[in-house]
Protein backbone atom coordinates (compact mmCIF):
# COMPACT_ATOMS: atom_id res chain seq x y z
CA UNK A 1 0.00 0.00 0.00
CA UNK A 2 1.66 3.25 -0.70
CA UNK A 3 1.81 5.66 2.00
CA UNK A 4 2.11 8.70 0.17
CA UNK A 5 -0.85 10.69 1.51
CA UNK A 6 -1.81 8.04 4.27
CA UNK A 7 -2.22 9.56 7.95
CA UNK A 8 -1.36 7.98 10.72
CA UNK A 9 -4.32 5.48 10.63
CA UNK A 10 -4.74 5.29 7.14
CA UNK A 11 -6.50 8.26 5.62
CA UNK A 12 -6.34 6.91 2.14
CA UNK A 13 -8.21 3.50 3.43
CA UNK A 14 -11.00 5.48 5.33
CA UNK A 15 -11.55 7.89 2.21
CA UNK A 16 -11.27 5.12 -0.59
CA UNK A 17 -14.21 3.50 1.68
CA UNK A 18 -16.11 6.51 1.66
CA UNK A 19 -15.84 6.39 -2.16
CA UNK A 20 -16.71 2.48 -2.25
CA UNK A 21 -19.88 3.71 0.28
CA UNK A 22 -21.16 5.71 -2.66
CA UNK A 23 -20.34 4.01 -5.72
CA UNK A 24 -21.62 0.57 -3.61
CA UNK A 25 -25.24 -0.73 -5.89
CA UNK A 26 -27.67 -1.67 -3.46
CA UNK A 27 -30.63 -3.69 -5.25
CA UNK A 28 -33.84 -1.65 -6.08
CA UNK A 29 -36.35 -2.41 -3.61
CA UNK A 30 -40.38 -1.30 -3.83
CA UNK A 31 -41.73 1.28 -1.37
CA UNK A 32 -42.50 -0.03 1.97
CA UNK A 33 -44.39 2.69 3.45
CA UNK A 34 -48.15 1.54 1.74
CA UNK A 35 -47.06 -1.88 2.75
CA UNK A 36 -45.58 -1.22 6.54
CA UNK A 37 -49.03 0.63 7.14
CA UNK A 38 -51.12 -1.80 5.69
CA UNK A 39 -49.69 -4.24 8.23
CA UNK A 40 -50.24 -2.23 10.74
CA UNK A 41 -53.88 -1.35 10.56
CA UNK A 42 -54.94 -4.34 9.80
CA UNK A 43 -53.24 -5.06 13.51
CA UNK A 44 -55.39 -1.96 14.57
CA UNK A 45 -58.18 -3.48 14.51
CA UNK A 46 -60.13 -0.39 12.31
CA UNK A 47 -58.47 2.86 13.61
CA UNK A 48 -59.17 4.62 10.42
CA UNK A 49 -58.92 8.62 10.87
CA UNK A 50 -61.60 10.70 9.65
CA UNK A 51 -60.98 14.07 8.63
CA UNK A 52 -62.64 17.09 9.96
CA UNK A 53 -63.04 20.25 8.55
CA UNK A 54 -65.85 22.30 10.35
CA UNK A 55 -66.91 25.82 9.45
CA UNK A 56 -64.63 27.74 11.56
CA UNK A 57 -66.63 30.83 10.90
CA UNK A 58 -67.48 32.26 14.24
CA UNK A 59 -64.98 30.34 15.91
CA UNK A 60 -62.03 33.72 16.53
CA UNK A 61 -62.51 35.08 19.47
CA UNK A 62 -59.72 36.36 21.78
CA UNK A 63 -59.71 34.19 24.63
CA UNK A 64 -57.10 35.72 27.64
CA UNK A 65 -55.06 32.15 28.50
CA UNK A 66 -51.95 32.06 26.45
CA UNK A 67 -52.89 35.70 25.02
CA UNK A 68 -52.23 37.19 28.85
CA UNK A 69 -48.47 35.18 28.60
CA UNK A 70 -47.36 36.71 25.47
CA UNK A 71 -49.31 40.32 26.86
CA UNK A 72 -47.10 40.24 30.15
CA UNK A 73 -43.76 39.61 28.00
CA UNK A 74 -44.81 42.04 25.84
CA UNK A 75 -45.17 44.45 28.67
CA UNK A 76 -42.12 44.16 29.72
CA UNK A 77 -41.83 42.28 32.78
CA UNK A 78 -40.44 38.63 33.23
CA UNK A 79 -39.02 37.53 35.69
CA UNK A 80 -36.60 34.77 34.75
CA UNK A 81 -33.47 33.05 35.40
CA UNK A 82 -30.84 35.45 33.32
CA UNK A 83 -29.98 32.35 31.66
CA UNK A 84 -33.31 32.02 30.16
CA UNK A 85 -33.66 35.72 29.06
CA UNK A 86 -31.82 35.39 25.49
CA UNK A 87 -33.72 32.23 24.61
CA UNK A 88 -37.19 33.47 25.48
CA UNK A 89 -36.02 37.12 24.17
CA UNK A 90 -35.14 35.15 20.67
CA UNK A 91 -37.87 32.54 21.05
CA UNK A 92 -40.80 35.47 20.83
CA UNK A 93 -38.69 37.23 18.74
CA UNK A 94 -39.92 40.48 20.92
CA UNK A 95 -37.87 43.66 19.28
CA UNK A 96 -37.08 46.28 22.19
CA UNK A 97 -38.44 44.60 24.53
CA UNK A 98 -37.30 45.26 28.15
CA UNK A 99 -36.76 42.27 30.34
CA UNK A 100 -36.42 42.86 34.40
CA UNK A 101 -34.60 40.05 35.91
CA UNK A 102 -34.46 38.55 39.88
CA UNK A 103 -34.30 35.51 41.17
CA UNK A 104 -36.76 32.78 40.75
CA UNK A 105 -38.65 32.26 43.67
CA UNK A 106 -38.62 28.71 45.23
CA UNK A 107 -40.96 26.57 43.29
CA UNK A 108 -44.33 26.37 45.76
CA UNK A 109 -45.47 22.80 46.66
CA UNK A 110 -48.15 23.04 44.19
CA UNK A 111 -46.37 22.79 41.17
CA UNK A 112 -48.89 20.36 38.83
CA UNK A 113 -46.32 20.80 35.93
CA UNK A 114 -43.15 19.65 37.01
CA UNK A 115 -43.92 15.86 37.26
CA UNK A 116 -44.46 16.83 33.17
CA UNK A 117 -40.85 17.32 32.30
CA UNK A 118 -41.36 20.42 31.06
CA UNK A 119 -37.92 21.79 32.07
CA UNK A 120 -37.03 24.89 34.14
CA UNK A 121 -39.93 26.67 35.73
CA UNK A 122 -40.48 30.47 35.02
CA UNK A 123 -42.80 32.61 36.88
CA UNK A 124 -44.68 35.20 34.95
CA UNK A 125 -45.88 38.24 37.20
CA UNK A 126 -49.32 38.08 36.05
CA UNK A 127 -52.64 37.29 37.87
CA UNK A 128 -54.79 34.39 36.03
CA UNK A 129 -53.14 32.61 33.50
CA UNK A 130 -50.87 30.55 32.72
CA UNK A 131 -50.41 29.41 36.08
CA UNK A 132 -46.54 28.55 35.62
CA UNK A 133 -44.54 28.64 32.49
CA UNK A 134 -42.02 26.36 31.80
CA UNK A 135 -38.81 26.73 29.65
CA UNK A 136 -36.97 23.78 27.84
CA UNK A 137 -34.18 23.69 26.37
CA UNK A 138 -33.67 21.51 23.18
CA UNK A 139 -30.96 20.60 20.92
CA UNK A 140 -31.77 22.98 19.07
CA UNK A 141 -33.69 26.40 20.36
CA UNK A 142 -35.67 26.67 23.73
CA UNK A 143 -39.48 25.34 23.86
CA UNK A 144 -41.63 27.12 26.19
CA UNK A 145 -44.54 25.64 27.86
CA UNK A 146 -48.01 27.28 29.68
CA UNK A 147 -49.55 25.52 32.10
CA UNK A 148 -53.26 25.98 33.43
CA UNK A 149 -54.83 24.54 35.73
CA UNK A 150 -58.13 23.21 35.96
CA UNK A 151 -60.94 25.93 36.61
CA UNK A 152 -64.17 26.35 35.06
CA UNK A 153 -64.49 25.75 31.52
CA UNK A 154 -61.71 23.76 31.59
CA UNK A 155 -61.60 20.44 33.00
CA UNK A 156 -58.71 18.56 34.05
CA UNK A 157 -56.68 16.36 31.80
CA UNK A 158 -57.39 12.92 32.63
CA UNK A 159 -54.32 11.79 34.95
CA UNK A 160 -53.02 14.86 35.66
CA UNK A 161 -53.70 18.18 37.48
CA UNK A 162 -53.87 19.99 34.38
CA UNK A 163 -56.49 22.01 32.57
CA UNK A 164 -54.46 23.00 29.31
CA UNK A 165 -50.73 22.64 28.44
CA UNK A 166 -49.58 25.33 25.43
CA UNK A 167 -46.29 24.49 24.56
CA UNK A 168 -44.21 26.18 21.65
CA UNK A 169 -41.17 25.60 20.05
CA UNK A 170 -38.87 26.61 16.77
CA UNK A 171 -39.53 24.61 13.88
CA UNK A 172 -41.97 23.80 11.11
CA UNK A 173 -43.97 20.78 9.77
CA UNK A 174 -42.05 19.56 6.52
CA UNK A 175 -44.57 17.02 5.53
CA UNK A 176 -48.37 17.44 5.84
CA UNK A 177 -48.45 15.93 8.08
CA UNK A 178 -45.72 15.05 9.84
CA UNK A 179 -46.74 13.95 13.36
CA UNK A 180 -46.77 10.60 14.64
CA UNK A 181 -50.11 10.77 16.11
CA UNK A 182 -51.09 7.71 14.13
CA UNK A 183 -49.11 5.60 16.07
CA UNK A 184 -51.07 4.03 18.22
CA UNK A 185 -53.88 1.64 17.10
CA UNK A 186 -56.97 3.89 18.51
CA UNK A 187 -55.62 7.36 17.20
CA UNK A 188 -57.49 9.40 15.16
CA UNK A 189 -55.81 12.39 13.62
CA UNK A 190 -57.78 15.35 11.27
CA UNK A 191 -57.00 18.55 9.65
CA UNK A 192 -58.38 21.11 10.31
CA UNK A 193 -57.50 25.10 10.19
CA UNK A 194 -56.20 27.79 12.41
CA UNK A 195 -56.30 31.14 11.13
CA UNK A 196 -56.60 29.32 8.27
CA UNK A 197 -53.13 27.66 8.66
CA UNK A 198 -53.34 23.97 8.48
CA UNK A 199 -53.33 22.13 11.84
CA UNK A 200 -53.85 18.85 13.16
CA UNK A 201 -55.96 17.50 15.31
CA UNK A 202 -55.26 14.27 17.24
CA UNK A 203 -57.35 12.29 19.92
CA UNK A 204 -57.11 9.13 21.09
CA UNK A 205 -53.55 7.76 22.66
CA UNK A 206 -51.29 9.72 21.37
CA UNK A 207 -47.65 9.34 22.08
CA UNK A 208 -45.27 11.47 19.44
CA UNK A 209 -45.51 13.70 16.69
CA UNK A 210 -42.82 14.82 14.26
CA UNK A 211 -41.66 18.16 13.48
CA UNK A 212 -38.47 19.23 11.91
CA UNK A 213 -36.55 21.75 14.01
CA UNK A 214 -34.84 25.17 13.87
CA UNK A 215 -32.07 23.48 12.48
CA UNK A 216 -33.39 21.61 9.72
CA UNK A 217 -33.45 18.30 11.95
CA UNK A 218 -36.25 15.78 11.94
CA UNK A 219 -37.42 16.06 15.72
CA UNK A 220 -39.65 13.61 17.52
CA UNK A 221 -41.63 15.25 20.30
CA UNK A 222 -43.80 13.59 23.02
CA UNK A 223 -47.15 14.24 24.03
CA UNK A 224 -47.74 15.39 27.80
CA UNK A 225 -50.74 14.44 28.49
CA UNK A 226 -53.40 12.12 27.87
CA UNK A 227 -55.84 14.35 26.35
CA UNK A 228 -56.64 15.67 23.06
CA UNK A 229 -54.21 18.03 21.15
CA UNK A 230 -54.35 20.45 18.74
CA UNK A 231 -50.64 21.15 16.94
CA UNK A 232 -50.27 24.02 14.42
CA UNK A 233 -47.06 25.74 12.90
CA UNK A 234 -46.67 29.28 12.26
CA UNK A 235 -44.37 32.13 11.83
CA UNK A 236 -41.28 29.27 12.12
CA UNK A 237 -43.06 28.05 15.04
CA UNK A 238 -44.76 25.02 16.15
CA UNK A 239 -47.78 25.12 18.50
CA UNK A 240 -49.39 22.30 20.88
CA UNK A 241 -52.49 22.96 22.64
CA UNK A 242 -52.84 19.95 24.97
CA UNK A 243 -56.52 20.14 26.43
CA UNK A 244 -59.75 18.10 27.71
CA UNK A 245 -61.53 20.23 25.76
CA UNK A 246 -63.44 19.52 22.37
CA UNK A 247 -62.25 20.63 18.88
CA UNK A 248 -64.22 23.73 19.35
CA UNK A 249 -63.12 24.64 22.06
CA UNK A 250 -59.33 23.87 21.38
CA UNK A 251 -59.80 26.18 17.92
CA UNK A 252 -61.13 28.99 20.01
CA UNK A 253 -57.95 29.30 22.32
CA UNK A 254 -55.84 28.43 19.26
CA UNK A 255 -56.84 31.29 17.34
CA UNK A 256 -56.53 33.45 20.29
CA UNK A 257 -52.94 32.82 20.34
CA UNK A 258 -50.79 36.09 18.17
CA UNK B 1 -51.03 8.59 4.28
CA UNK B 2 -50.50 7.69 7.59
CA UNK B 3 -47.85 9.45 9.65
CA UNK B 4 -46.02 6.30 10.30
CA UNK B 5 -45.88 6.08 6.64
CA UNK B 6 -44.18 9.25 6.23
CA UNK B 7 -41.43 7.63 8.70
CA UNK B 8 -40.87 4.68 6.40
CA UNK B 9 -40.60 6.45 3.46
CA UNK B 10 -37.59 9.11 4.87
CA UNK B 11 -35.94 5.85 6.54
CA UNK B 12 -36.28 3.19 4.37
CA UNK B 13 -33.14 3.55 2.20
CA UNK B 14 -31.22 3.67 5.42
CA UNK B 15 -32.56 0.00 6.64
CA UNK B 16 -32.95 -1.57 3.48
CA UNK B 17 -29.26 -0.63 2.88
CA UNK B 18 -28.34 -1.79 6.18
CA UNK B 19 -30.37 -5.24 5.91
CA UNK B 20 -28.70 -5.72 2.98
CA UNK B 21 -25.14 -5.12 4.22
CA UNK B 22 -25.82 -8.04 6.94
CA UNK B 23 -27.95 -10.38 4.43
CA UNK B 24 -26.41 -10.00 1.45
CA UNK B 25 -29.78 -10.78 -0.66
CA UNK B 26 -32.52 -8.26 -1.78
CA UNK B 27 -35.65 -10.49 -0.98
CA UNK B 28 -34.27 -10.96 2.64
CA UNK B 29 -33.53 -7.76 2.83
CA UNK B 30 -36.49 -6.62 2.12
CA UNK B 31 -38.44 -8.83 4.77
CA UNK B 32 -35.99 -8.09 7.28
CA UNK B 33 -36.64 -4.21 6.70
CA UNK B 34 -39.98 -4.69 6.22
CA UNK B 35 -40.13 -6.70 9.90
CA UNK B 36 -38.12 -4.09 11.08
CA UNK B 37 -40.42 -1.40 10.62
CA UNK B 38 -43.39 -2.99 12.18
CA UNK B 39 -42.00 -3.75 15.25
CA UNK B 40 -40.07 -0.37 15.51
CA UNK B 41 -43.88 0.83 15.36
CA UNK B 42 -44.94 -1.07 18.37
CA UNK B 43 -41.71 -0.42 20.29
CA UNK B 44 -41.94 3.56 19.75
CA UNK B 45 -43.56 4.21 23.13
CA UNK B 46 -40.34 3.07 24.59
CA UNK B 47 -38.13 5.32 22.31
CA UNK B 48 -36.55 7.73 24.00
CA UNK B 49 -37.41 11.06 22.27
CA UNK B 50 -34.20 12.84 23.39
CA UNK B 51 -32.07 10.26 21.73
CA UNK B 52 -31.32 9.86 18.06
CA UNK B 53 -33.48 8.12 16.16
CA UNK B 54 -31.47 6.80 12.74
CA UNK B 55 -29.18 4.57 15.49
CA UNK B 56 -32.48 3.54 17.22
CA UNK B 57 -34.29 2.45 14.13
CA UNK B 58 -30.66 0.91 12.91
CA UNK B 59 -30.56 -1.55 16.01
CA UNK B 60 -34.03 -3.09 15.04
CA UNK B 61 -32.92 -3.33 11.80
CA UNK B 62 -29.67 -5.30 12.35
CA UNK B 63 -31.33 -7.24 15.02
CA UNK B 64 -33.75 -8.45 12.63
CA UNK B 65 -31.32 -9.05 9.94
CA UNK B 66 -29.04 -10.76 12.27
CA UNK B 67 -31.87 -13.14 13.73
CA UNK B 68 -33.12 -13.83 10.20
CA UNK B 69 -29.81 -14.87 9.64
CA UNK B 70 -29.21 -17.24 12.66
CA UNK B 71 -32.58 -18.44 12.04
CA UNK B 72 -31.41 -19.69 8.19
CA UNK B 73 -28.23 -21.06 9.56
CA UNK B 74 -25.84 -19.96 7.03
CA UNK B 75 -24.48 -16.58 6.00
CA UNK B 76 -25.55 -15.64 2.66
CA UNK B 77 -22.61 -14.62 -0.38
CA UNK B 78 -22.85 -11.10 0.38
CA UNK B 79 -23.04 -9.70 -3.46
CA UNK B 80 -22.23 -6.14 -3.38
CA UNK B 81 -21.23 -4.19 -6.64
CA UNK B 82 -19.70 -0.64 -7.34
CA UNK B 83 -21.53 1.74 -10.01
CA UNK B 84 -19.49 1.39 -13.21
CA UNK B 85 -16.53 3.92 -13.05
CA UNK B 86 -17.48 7.50 -14.58
CA UNK B 87 -16.18 8.19 -17.74
CA UNK B 88 -12.63 9.47 -18.13
CA UNK B 89 -13.95 12.78 -19.39
CA UNK B 90 -15.66 13.22 -16.29
CA UNK B 91 -13.16 12.75 -13.55
CA UNK B 92 -10.19 13.63 -15.82
CA UNK B 93 -8.34 10.54 -15.73
CA UNK B 94 -7.41 8.40 -18.88
CA UNK B 95 -8.89 5.25 -19.75
CA UNK B 96 -5.79 3.39 -18.19
CA UNK B 97 -6.38 5.30 -14.72
CA UNK B 98 -10.06 4.64 -14.59
CA UNK B 99 -9.62 1.22 -15.19
CA UNK B 100 -6.90 0.79 -13.05
CA UNK B 101 -9.14 2.67 -10.10
CA UNK B 102 -11.86 -0.11 -11.12
CA UNK B 103 -9.71 -2.51 -10.34
CA UNK B 104 -8.74 -1.43 -7.09
CA UNK B 105 -12.22 -0.58 -6.12
CA UNK B 106 -13.16 -4.44 -6.71
CA UNK B 107 -9.76 -5.23 -4.55
CA UNK B 108 -11.33 -3.04 -1.56
CA UNK B 109 -15.12 -4.54 -2.15
CA UNK B 110 -13.70 -8.35 -2.08
CA UNK B 111 -11.87 -7.66 1.04
CA UNK B 112 -14.42 -6.13 2.58
CA UNK B 113 -16.82 -9.25 1.86
CA UNK B 114 -14.59 -11.39 3.35
CA UNK B 115 -14.42 -9.50 6.88
CA UNK B 116 -16.43 -10.53 9.69
CA UNK B 117 -19.74 -10.04 9.83
CA UNK B 118 -18.96 -7.30 13.08
CA UNK B 119 -15.56 -5.92 11.21
CA UNK B 120 -18.46 -5.41 7.73
CA UNK B 121 -21.08 -3.95 10.20
CA UNK B 122 -18.81 -1.43 12.04
CA UNK B 123 -17.06 -0.35 8.55
CA UNK B 124 -20.40 0.01 6.63
CA UNK B 125 -22.07 2.03 9.37
CA UNK B 126 -19.09 4.43 9.32
CA UNK B 127 -18.16 4.83 5.46
CA UNK B 128 -21.11 3.53 3.60
CA UNK B 129 -23.74 4.59 5.97
CA UNK B 130 -22.05 7.60 7.17
CA UNK B 131 -23.55 7.45 10.95
CA UNK B 132 -21.17 9.48 13.12
CA UNK B 133 -19.32 8.62 16.02
CA UNK B 134 -22.16 8.87 18.37
CA UNK B 135 -24.67 7.29 16.09
CA UNK B 136 -22.23 4.30 15.60
CA UNK B 137 -22.54 3.66 20.09
CA UNK B 138 -26.11 4.12 20.04
CA UNK B 139 -26.35 1.68 17.44
CA UNK B 140 -24.06 -0.81 18.63
CA UNK B 141 -25.47 0.13 21.49
CA UNK B 142 -21.68 0.62 23.04
CA UNK B 143 -19.16 3.30 24.28
CA UNK B 144 -18.01 5.89 21.99
CA UNK B 145 -14.24 4.29 22.67
CA UNK B 146 -14.99 0.88 22.29
CA UNK B 147 -16.81 1.81 18.55
CA UNK B 148 -13.19 3.81 18.11
CA UNK B 149 -11.28 0.92 18.98
CA UNK B 150 -13.63 -1.71 17.15
CA UNK B 151 -13.39 0.41 14.30
CA UNK B 152 -9.88 0.63 13.89
CA UNK B 153 -9.34 -3.43 14.56
CA UNK B 154 -11.60 -3.75 11.59
CA UNK B 155 -9.81 -1.30 9.57
CA UNK B 156 -6.85 -3.22 10.21
CA UNK B 157 -7.55 -6.45 9.30
CA UNK B 158 -8.79 -5.02 6.37
CA UNK B 159 -5.59 -3.31 5.07
CA UNK B 160 -4.34 -6.72 6.43
CA UNK B 161 -6.52 -8.65 3.40
CA UNK B 162 -5.45 -5.55 1.17
CA UNK B 163 -2.08 -6.75 1.47
CA UNK B 164 -0.18 -4.74 -0.84
CA UNK B 165 -2.85 -3.22 -3.28
CA UNK B 166 -2.69 0.19 -3.77
CA UNK B 167 -5.57 2.43 -3.09
CA UNK B 168 -4.36 4.88 -5.16
CA UNK B 169 -1.12 5.33 -7.53
CA UNK B 170 1.60 7.56 -6.32
CA UNK B 171 0.64 11.27 -7.35
CA UNK B 172 -3.33 10.54 -8.31
CA UNK B 173 -4.54 10.33 -4.72
CA UNK B 174 -7.18 13.05 -6.12
CA UNK B 175 -9.05 10.79 -8.24
CA UNK B 176 -11.00 9.42 -5.91
CA UNK B 177 -11.24 12.04 -3.70
CA UNK B 178 -14.00 14.70 -6.04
Amino acid sequence: MSEQGQTADGGDLEQALSDLGRQIVYPPMRPLDAVVGGRLRARADGSASRPVRPSLRGLVRRLALALLALAALAGGVLVASPDARSAVASWFDLQGVVFLYRPVPPHPPSSVGAPLGLGQRLILPSVGAPDEVYLEALSQGTQVSLVYRPRPGLPAVAGSRVGLLLTEARGWFEHNPVYFKGLEPGTRVAEVRVNGVPAYWLTGKPHLFWYTDASGTPTMERIRLAGNTLLWARNGLIFRLESALSLKQALRIAESVR
Amino acid sequence: MSAYEVLVRRYQDLAARAAFLILGNAAEAEDATQEAFVKAYYALARFQEDRPFRPWLLRIVTNEAHNRQAADGRRAALLLRAAETQPAAENGASPEAAALQTERRGALLRAFTALSDDDRLIIAYRYFLDLSEAEMAEALDCPRGTVKSRLSRALARLRAMLGDVHLWAEGEEGVSHV
